[in-house]
């Protein structure tokens, strides 16, 4: 695609220079330097290699804020993704982040030979190898070695899944052949792996003979539900979100008390892209003892948790972090609860910080709602 | 393969040419080109290097598809560096180090055993056999030291080729 057909697809000529977007993007906050409008003016006024080689196209965050408050209805983020695919085709990369090692677990998923072994589920859960429900994992293994330094539990939230699911009446099945969403590598402008990785889920979950996909990662579901759409890929399941599928089974899960206060944070491309912002909600209310504090920006207005697409952690990121997490603290509440992986690693990685230890506990929704499972009473 | 000064560096040159793209052709052994690379070894430059080029000195030739590459030190290896040689698809890799208090640079080795068990167990929940993944500690003073790790190593990854692989938990390595 020319860079004009991006702008004429993602109608950035619609740009009336307002500056609403550089007023709600949390990086414009915090870097001076950067901002979506500018961006587009960039794309339109000046040659395309400027316009590709600046730095501030790694730093968008792509979570969709300025897309909401656009009075023209640009597709900022489109255009952005779409800019990064023709950065990268002329060799440009954003900086790499964990010691590149997601985008090397990424390669390592290309090999032909691979295969996730079902084992990592861990105990206490009922799996079978075809059924009409499946259940995507994605990258959670593999989240839980690389991010065990600062506690992180991915094969925790992995097993919490199943487990409620189990609970709510569903035996999902689960394939050893699937692979990366490949989330990550869309967004950072490598469409040619998407494709790939996407033939390889869909075969793999056809042979499930599986008619719905329930996902626990936020990123998988926009993928499978939006963009191998847009991507001219043919998805032949149903796609849900496991909180969704959850609140609509609630009158089967037996719940335990979870005395406390806890607050709520939306994952971007859970409520800003996919609009599942009343079932955590009424999954949490149904917790007995469980009081739910809410943060002051929730919903479309929450504020991303600082770093996305595993590339380019910088100051800014850090203090994008910092800011969500002190926001939660204001609550009062002891629990920060999050339903994105990546948002428990970033916000986990701000609490861990001299300033910030011990102010707040983060946890994975499925987690929580796995350890209160066998309760005496049904939830209503 | 008697190794002059000159020719040791051109060599390493090609190695590294050859291990950083991962090439299938042109990698070179030594017993010249061969068409196929198997295993990779990085061998810090400190005391397997030495090792090996005391072996070579002894008449010990490489096997054919394995490529040695001298890194500066094994604490420089990331878990990236390691999943993205087996990334293309390579039958295994194996890491050879100095023996710990040897390390020229304090604490490469134990850095490097950290890394090696995150990698194994990433490895394992990959369906690739974590043994896969050599490391070895030795020291310089002797060629016998190299041959017998690169021995052994060989012999271990023909039974991981063969055994189905196991998940990284089980196979948790110290």
């Amino acid at each position: 695609m020319s860079l004009k057909a991006v702008i004429a697809k993602t109608k950035a000529y619609y740009c009336l220079e307002c500056g609403i977007c550089t007023g709600t993007c949390p990086v414009s906050r915090y870097s001076p330097t950067y901002s979506p409008r500018v961006m587009v003016e960039n794309a339109l006024l000046f040659e395309e290699g400027e316009t590709l080689c600046a730095e501030e196209l790694w730093t968008c965050l792509t979570c969709g804020t300025c897309n909401l408050r656009c009075p023209s209805t640009v597709d900022y983020t489109a255009f952005m993704a779409a800019l990064r695919e023709k950065a990268r085709a002329i060799g440009e990369q954003g900086t790499c982040t964990h010691a590149d090692t997601m985008a090397a677990l990424g390669a390592l998923q290309m090999r032909e030979d691979f295969r996730k072994p079902r084992e990592w589920l861990g105990k206490g859960v009922r799996i079978k190898p075809k059924g009409s429900t499946y259940y995507f994992s994605g990258c959670l293994p593999y989240l839980n070695v690389v991010f065990r330094e600062i506690g992180y539990e991915g094969g925790e939230s992995g097993n919490a899944a199943v487990r409620l699911l189990n609970a709510a009446g569903i035996v999902p099945a689960v394939s050893e052949k699937e692979v990366c969403c490949g989330h990550d590598p869309y967004w950072t402008g490598d469409r040619d792996s998407v494709r790939y990785f996407a033939r390889r889920n869909l075969a793999a979950i056809r042979k499930t003979g599986a008619k719905r996909v329930v996902f626990s990662c936020p990123e998988g579901y926009h993928m499978f539900k939006h963009i191998y759409p847009e991507l001219g890929i043919k998805v032949p399941f149903e796609c849900v979100h496991i909180l969704t599928v959850l609140a609509d089974n609630l009158n089967k899960l037996k719940l335990k008390p979870f005395p406390g206060e806890v607050t709520y944070h939306d994952p971007c491309r859970l409520v800003k892209f996919d609009d599942v912002f009343e079932a955590p909600r009424e999954l949490l209310a149904a917790v007995p003892d469980l009081a739910l504090v809410e943060m002051g920006r929730i919903g479309k207005d929450a504020m991303c948790c600082g770093s996305s697409n595993w590339v380019s952690c910088t100051r800014v990121n850090k203090q994008i972090q910092v800011e969500r997490l002190n926001e939660a603290v204001d609550t009062g509440a002891a629990t920060l609860i999050t339903s994105c992986p990546k948002c428990n690693i970033h916000l986990r990685c701000a609490a861990r910080d001299e300033d910030n230890k011990g102010k707040m506990e983060i946890k994975d929704i499925l987690t929580l709602l796995a350890e209160s499972l066998g309760g005496k009473k049904r939830a209503t | 393969m008697k190794p002059s000064s000159r020719k040791k560096g051109a060599s390493r040159r090609k190695a590294g040419a050859a291990g950083t793209a991962g090439s299938r052709k042109g990698a070179r052994t030594a017993r010249g080109r061969s068409g196929k690379t198997d295993v990779v070894a990085l061998a810090c430059k400190w005391h397997p290097v030495e090792s090996m080029e005391n072996a070579v000195a002894d008449g010990f030739t490489l096997p054919a598809g394995v490529v040695v590459l001298p890194v500066r030190c094994t604490g420089g290896i990331t878990v990236a560096s390691i999943l993205k040689l087996f990334a293309k698809g390579l039958e295994g890799v194996l890491i050879m180090g100095c023996n710990e208090g040897d390390c020229h640079y304090y604490n490469g080795s134990e850095r490097c055993r950290e890394i090696i068990k995150d990698t194994r167990e990433i490895l394992g929940w990959s369906g690739i056999a974590p043994e896969r993944l050599g490391f070895a500690l030795m020291s310089g003073s002797q060629g016998k030291n190299f041959e017998e790790v690169l021995g052994d190593y060989l012999k271990e990854l023909k039974k991981a080729k063969a055994g189905r692989a196991g998940s990284g938990r089980r196979k948790r390595v110290a």
